[in-house]
């Protein structure tokens, strides 16, 4: 019996095209994703092979997650289309067993649902050989056949995810009855899901993560977060740990769901429930007064009552909609979702940011975006088969109402729907505003984002689909074409090079909001947008409306036929304008982003950065002049958000040649108006479409001689551009660099194409990412590149009445005239070639450091950490005065931009600082990581780290600037909050550093060869810099960083290298501990450090002795990753702490903390102390760089 | 009221010819049509109510072209689909309140009463207060007569009106049809005779798509009067009798009843009765299998 169902189930699944259609659709997106660089699924990073074990893994499991929504059509259908079918009438009176029909069904669709997931391996197999055999990717991205790589995740992930999905939606389904709660079912695991990916960042809540993420790709990222490029391309995931037992928790749900089923399933064709009430009612039945007359009526057939109709019906069918509890189901996991999210804002360093409302709203409206496409999409289909799913519909299209008004209502009610939602999100964002005590909600833009620029855009998503809904002729075909559009308009597009919004229909060009610049310029284009997008949608209901169910089982040659017929009179009419309206207005984008400005898809960049570098490459090194002095007076105009330069520049020939023509480089989109370089030059050559100009010089430069270059750049906003457009410069908070804005002498290397795959596929040669360490000729000039070094500024910037304009030096003089503010700066000392330009209306608080004039221009209503910021500011300055040379300035400026770049820069004197990262940072919790200090002391410090010293142009020189910057800031840190919030913050500099080798692109270098690597320089650098004030003492590291001040600050070419630093280290570190500064500055060295266990006794003194034994192991790593154990003879520290109570908190005090020597992988330690110890531990603090930093600490016994 | 088909035809895609040049005149009164399970009928009901479209031919109603005005068909049609399925979550009186709007009665003391003679007249008024999904399959049938019958319609079109009605309701069903059908056309399909014979003052027999009679009930069986023959045999004999034209037979208390067409007496112990109407489906049918 069991054995004929399940034939008899795979037999009919064999034969519906549904199973196919999944299949080829994950076919085809694995496949695309392992041939195409366009198609991301999970991470590509560079070093990675396309089909390691782990990138099959996460494939895998990504779209086992998405593939829930298969499942759930799969595995919804086998019990459940015995009751919409009416089958189970005959079915149940068989003389068959409960457990035969539902196992059979059961498993019978389970198997077919694992050949639809067969399409994830077999897609990437297929293409990891066609690929490099049709030469679409590089053969060596790809590893060899290795059939564990594919299996291991089919039997980890795959069958577990489908059978216990698959027994969710088989309950549900079977027990229910209607296939809405299956809906409900994959929402609420894709609600899990998405949950356990948010807390995946946060260091402590990722555990609990990694064992309820329903798909187990929290705890197979967990497991991999630290693999090297080596480790990911070779090793398979191991199914043990975390993984292990969510795989067990979640087949186990499965199981006992299934069991649940089979106890509470009856084979009974009506609840019992029904069977009663119906019993009761007909008791009471009497015969009716048949007799009575039906009355005479009038009817009313005017259009008039068409309009009020449609609205009514809409209602009803709205508040039907959201009494049922499918939707409720919806709606509350959606609303959870948020809620799991509300205790964190704005993240950084653990430490959360005030809950202001756009920074809120663009968190939360990107989770619930998933639960807005979800409802879209079900009950676009739900909305437009209604009455068909009832039954109903030859009784309502007999109905003598015209089909726009059904069409109509069934809109509006979804809009309503969409209203509704929005509107939740809303109230849900202000709780968790006032959850944080913040009341500062801004209604307006809660208004304009949800209703004016998010709903726009979800009904217009609706229509869409409603309209798919309506021409698929059924609904579940109409649900796989939907999520197929949205598959096709997120990733086909980019892969054609479509970028234009105009492809992207209903998308509209972005609109962040900053509390600075409100939506700025953004909304401009949005609005011509959302007006073309109107129009397009009044067509497309228009077609809805011709083409709407309405009859028998119309055939599409009748529904074409009937369609036509229709089309006439007022909807023709209607059709037509609305056409036009939108070619018009689509004529009218166009105008403005392709006419008006140019229009770069990603592909016309690169393809442009190669022309440049094809076409000029052959100038770079020819001799030229370097730049001395700057003048220049900029015009900023913020409403137009206009820029006109107008500058000299000094040029001095310092090379052996006399010079005849210069060479200049500006960025694309600034346009270079005028440049006259001494007299009588003139243009060789204008290459606006490259951004490269060459001037003919009057006469040669000799050696030694200088020349004044006269230029004009401009940059004139015309209209609105596809995208953001320019953000540098906007009507608030203008923030604009030298490099944008003034020409370069010279050929710039570093506009030219930098990704190693992309060089090769534009058959470039391969590229050195930085010049090597004694690269005599990089060594000639700074990091920042060939743009000259020490400068004499000066600049007069104006902008308009009310706001405020900022330039590096000092301010020597404030007017107004012809209507412009106008402001001098003067610089008293050569600085480096690279300057900005800042414009917007400030508040400012002003203060002194000594003689030093220390100010923070802020936005208005940004006051929260300004004091912070000052005080951070005087702290710095003292410590950095005093350990490391005297401070070049008189004054200190901290300016706040808005938020569409997310940094700070430090210029000499002034520190461009954006809105995001610390102006509204909640550090009311003296717990919590004080970042703003860090990155103001980590700017300040820049002052020293690349504007008194910096190193030339080849590896290693960021060393010298950001780590240590990095390690003054956490020296000024300390000071101020202690070292247990230094832990806390090396922590996720750690996690942060092992991330990054996780996802390096090329190869991981020592921090002395550091090709500006950020989890390098930054985050390793923090680590290192921080154990090495631990092992050798701060003050002499402060020494050697003082002494290498005094030798190279300020100094003409050659500049520094790591090697030159270095030697001031080696200097100030005993012997025995220059095995440690090689390791951690000019290796990849890697600890594996654990505590395994520790007991302890007391001594008749009463103290205690404490037994630690643990295992220390430590391996130099190279490139990718790839490690071999090194010999120990290391100095570690052993520590022991016991818990006291201070200021009514529990804190941590050590008993005991000193360095050993270990020269052994399993050392023991016995340490006496006089307190009652509670934990030990080996390198408890995580001074040296271990890949499981939670295991170093155990409790005593 | 007059309602005139002239060649309707319509071919499914799967090659069934579910109408066949059809031409049929319906005036006021009741209209009966006759026909097996997929002869037809309710092809041709659905394309009358405009829920479908027949390849050729033309249907108008006292000048309206049903075809193409089919927003004024609506505005005076009653329909009773023969399957369809009610919203569960809503009462009967609130959905016969929410059609009686959609179909125009605007004014809202007209509504009320029509609603509530409705419920009445098809004995539901007392439970117009329960949800639709705990209707059993004969008060789901009231209600769709109910909602057929809203708004005064001109036309009726009922699509197997009394199938699992008990006899008492299609009695009374019948009655309240018998009742509005005087000055409005009603058309009626069924395939059990009897309720045709009863109600229809003219009917049409359909089989595969083709009208094979378009008649007055009497009319139709005065054609074949005297020309229907009766015999009793055993379940064996019916072999013996193959060379007539056996229109029907059915079982009568353990032997066979057999109705053979023939204008003359067969003999061999035929006797000759009354015809019935089923005796002129039954010789339609079998005359145009035979052709």
């Amino acid at each position: 019996m069991f054995i004929d169902i399940f034939l008899f189930e795979l037999k009919y699944r064999a034969k519906r095209p549904a199973t196919y259609l999944y299949f080829l659709i994950f076919f085809l997106l694995v496949f695309f994703a392992t041939v195409s660089d366009n198609v991301t699924i999970g991470e590509q990073a560079g070093n990675m092979l396309r089909n390691s074990p782990s990138a099959i893994f996460r494939i895998t499991a990504i779209m086992s997650a998405f593939g829930v929504l298969i499942v759930s059509a799969i595995m919804s259908t086998p019990v459940l289309r015995d009751f919409e079918h009416s089958t189970n009438h005959l079915l149940f009176s068989y003389p068959m067993k409960k457990f035969a029909y539902l196992a059979g069904r059961f498993l019978g669709s389970y198997v077919f649902a694992l050949f639809v997931f067969l399409s994830i391996p077999l897609g990437i197999l297929i293409g990891s050989f066609l690929a490099p055999a049709m030469g679409w990717i590089e053969a060596s991205r790809f590893d060899s056949f290795r059939l564990m790589s594919y299996l291991s995740p089919f039997l980890i992930l795959v069958i577990p995810n489908v059978f216990f999905a698959g027994a969710i939606f088989f309950s549900l389904t079977s027990l229910k009855r209607r296939m809405i709660y299956s809906y409900l079912g994959s929402v609420l695991l894709l609600v899990i899901y998405v949950w356990a990916a948010s807390q995946l960042m946060k260091l402590d809540s990722k555990s609990l993560s990694a064992i309820l993420d329903p798909f187990g790709i929290a705890p197979f990222s967990i497991i991999t977060e630290y693999w090297t490029p080596a480790e990911i391309n070779t090793l398979l995931v191991p199914l043990s740990g975390k993984l292990l037992v969510n795989r067990l928790l979640w087949v186990s749900v499965g199981a006992l769901l299934l069991g649940f089923t089979l106890w509470r399933f009856r084979l009974l064709t009506v609840f019992e429930k029904n069977a009663k009430k119906t019993i009761k009612t007909q008791a009471v039945e009497e015969p009716a007064n048949i007799n009575v007359e039906l009355p005479h009526v009038s009817q009313d057939h005017g259009k008039k009552r068409h309009l009020k109709h449609m609205f009514s019906l809409g209602w009803m069918e709205f508040s039907t909609t959201i009494k049922e509890v499918p939707f409720i189901g919806i709606v509350v996991a959606g609303v959870l979702l948020l809620l799991s999210n509300v205790v964190t804002v704005g993240e950084m360093y653990g430490t959360n940011t005030y809950p202001v409302t756009y920074n809120l709203l663009e968190f939360t409206s990107g989770n619930f975006m998933l639960i807005m496409l979800i409802i879209i999409t079900f009950y676009s289909g739900e909305m437009v088969w209604r009455e068909r799913g009832y039954g109903i519909n030859q009784i309502i299209d007999t109905l003598p109402l015209p089909n726009w008004l059904y069409v109509g209502s069934k809109v509006w009610a979804m809009l309503l729907i969409l209203v509704l939602l929005q509107a939740i999100l809303m109230v849900v964002n202000i709780f968790t505003q006032v959850y944080h005590g913040f009341y500062d909600f801004n209604l307006p833009l809660y208004f304009a984002k949800l209703f004016t620029v998010q709903l726009p855009l979800y009904f217009a998503i609706t229509i869409l689909a409603m309209l798919i809904q309506t021409l698929a002729g059924n609904k579940y075909v109409g649900h796989v074409i939907v999520m197929f559009y949205y598959i096709v308009s997120f990733i086909a597009l980019g892969m054609l090079g479509l970028e234009h919004y105009l492809w992207k229909f209903p998308q509209t060009p972005p609109s962040p909001y900053s509390d600075m610049n409100g939506f700025g310029h953004f909304l401009t284009s949005v609005r011509w947008y959302q007006s073309a997008w109107l129009a397009l949608l009044i067509v497309l209901m228009l077609i809805m409306v011709l083409f709407w169910n309405r009859g028998f089982k119309l055939s599409l040659v009748n529904r074409i036929k009937v369609a036509r017929s229709q089309f006439r009179g007022a909807i023709r009419t209607i059709f037509f304008v609305a056409l036009a309206g939108f070619v018009i207005l689509a004529g009218f984008i166009v105008y403005n982003t392709a006419i008006l400005n140019s229009i770069l898809s990603y592909k016309d960049f690169e393809k442009l950065m190669v022309k440049y570098e094809n076409t000029y490459k052959k100038y770079q090194g020819i001799p030229q002049p370097k730049v001395k002095a700057v003048k220049v007076n900029v015009d900023i105009f913020p409403d137009e958000r206009d820029v006109v330069i107008n500058g000299i520049l000094c040029l001095k020939n310092e090379t052996s040649t006399a010079i005849d023509s210069v060479h200049l480089v500006l960025e694309r989109g600034i346009e270079l108006a005028q440049c006259q370089i001494g007299d009588n030059s003139q243009w060789a050559l204008a290459d606006d479409e490259l951004g490269y100009y060459v001037v003919l010089l009057g006469s040669s430069l000799m050696p030694g001689d200088s020349i004044e270059m006269a230029f004009c750049t401009k940059f004139i906003s015309q209209g609105f551009i596809n995208g953001s457009g320019r953000t540098t410069v906007v009507q608030n908070g203008t923030f604009i660099t030298s490099f944008e804005f003034v020409p370069s002498i010279g050929y710039q290397p570093g506009n030219e194409l930098s990704d190693r795959d992309k060089r090769k596929k534009y058959k470039l040669p391969e590229k050195q990412r930085k010049a090597l360490l004694n690269d005599s000729v990089a060594l000639q000039r700074t990091y920042l590149g060939p743009i000259g070094d020490w400068v004499d500024f000066e600049a007069t910037v104006s902008t308009k009445p009310g706001q405020i304009a900022i330039a590096p030096g000092y301010l020597e003089r404030e007017w107004e005239e012809n209507g412009r503010h106008y402001f001098h700066y003067k610089m008293d000392r050569p600085i480096l070639n690279f300057y900005s330009f800042i414009s917007a209306d400030y508040q400012a608080l002003e203060d002194k450091w000594n003689d030093v004039d220390l100010k923070v221009f802020y936005h208005k209503g940004h006051e929260y950490n300004i004091d912070k910021m000052i005080e951070a500011m005087k702290s710095s300055l003292d410590y950095f005065t005093v350990n490391f040379s005297p401070f070049q300035h008189k004054e200190l400026r901290i300016i706040e931009f808005p938020r569409y770049s997310t940094y700070a820069q430090s210029f000499p004197t002034t520190i461009p600082y954006s809105e995001s990262i610390g102006f509204i940072a909640n550090l009311k919790d003296e717990e919590d990581i004080d970042y703003v200090y860090y990155v103001t002391a980590h700017e300040i410090a820049h002052q020293w780290w690349a504007h008194q010293v910096i190193g030339g142009d080849v590896q290693g020189a960021t060393l010298m600037s950001e780590a240590l910057a990095q390690y003054s800031a956490l020296m000024v840190m300390e000071k101020r909050y202690g070292k247990d919030q230094m832990r806390k913050f090396l922590k996720y500099e750690l996690d942060k550093y092992l991330r990054g080798r996780r996802s390096e692109m090329l190869k991981e270098l020592p921090l002395t060869l550091c090709e500006n690597q950020n989890y390098i320089h930054y985050n390793k650098g923090s680590v290192v810099m921080y154990a090495l004030q631990d092992y050798i003492g701060e003050e002499n590291v402060n020494a050697a960083l003082a002494a290498y001040l005094s030798d190279w600050a300020y100094l003409n070419p050659p500049f520094s290298n790591s090697s030159d630093f270095m030697k001031y280290i080696y200097s100030n570190t005993p012997d025995s501990l220059n095995y440690l500064v090689y390791d951690m500055f000019e290796t990849i060295t890697i600890y594996d450090i654990k505590a395994r266990e520790a007991s302890m006794e007391q001594l008749d003194d009463g103290r205690y002795r404490v037994t630690i034994s643990g295992g220390v192991q430590k391996f130099r790593a190279d490139s990718l990753g790839f490690e071999t154990p090194l010999e120990l003879n290391d100095w570690i520290d052993v520590g022991v702490m016991t818990n006291r109570v201070i200021d009514g908190k529990k804190k941590q005090v050590e008993l005991y903390l000193k360095k050993h020597r270990v020269d052994n992988c399993n050392p023991v330690f016995e340490i006496i102390v006089d307190e009652k110890p509670v934990i030990a531990g080996i390198d408890p603090y995580n001074k040296l760089i271990d890949r499981h930093s939670d295991n170093n600490t155990v409790k005593i016994k | 009221m007059e309602l005139k088909i002239n060649n309707l035809t319509k071919t499914y895609p799967n090659g069934v010819v579910a109408l066949d040049n059809v031409n049929l005149n319906i005036s006021s009164g009741m209209f009966g049509l006759l026909g097996a399970n997929g002869a037809g009928k309710s092809t041709l009901m659905r394309i009358i109510a405009t829920l479908q479209e027949p390849d050729t031919g033309s249907i108008t109603l006292n000048g309206i072209d049903v075809l193409r005005e089919k927003d004024k068909v609506r505005q005076i049609l009653g329909y009773l689909p023969q399957e369809f399925g009610l919203y569960p979550k809503i009462t009967a009186e609130v959905l016969l309140n929410h059609l009686a709007q959609l179909k125009g009665i605007t004014n809202t003391r007209e509504r009320k009463e029509t609603v509530s003679a409705l419920l009445q007249k098809t004995n539901l008024y007392e439970h117009r207060h329960k949800n639709l999904g705990g209707y059993s399959g004969g008060m789901k049938q009231r209600f769709g007569i109910a909602q057929a019958l809203i708004g005064e319609p001109k036309l009726i079109i009922v699509d197997e009106p009394t199938a699992g009605l008990d006899p008492a309701e299609r009695n009374r069903f019948h009655n309240l049809l018998g009742e509005i059908s005087e000055s409005i056309v009603v058309i009626l399909s069924s395939h059990i005779v009897d309720d045709i014979q009863s109600l229809c003052s003219q009917m049409a027999i359909i089989n595969r798509g083709v009208v094979l009679i378009a008649e007055k009930p009497n009319v139709a069986i005065d054609t074949i009067r005297n020309r229907i023959w009766r015999k009793i045999v055993g379940k064996n004999e019916m072999d013996e009798h193959g060379n007539l034209n056996i229109i029907s037979h059915k079982l009568s208390g353990g032997k066979i009843e057999i109705h053979v067409y023939s204008e003359n007496n067969p003999g061999n112990g035929f006797e000759s009765v009354e015809p019935v109407l089923e005796d002129v489906y039954f010789s339609s049918v079998f005359q145009h299998s035979q052709n």
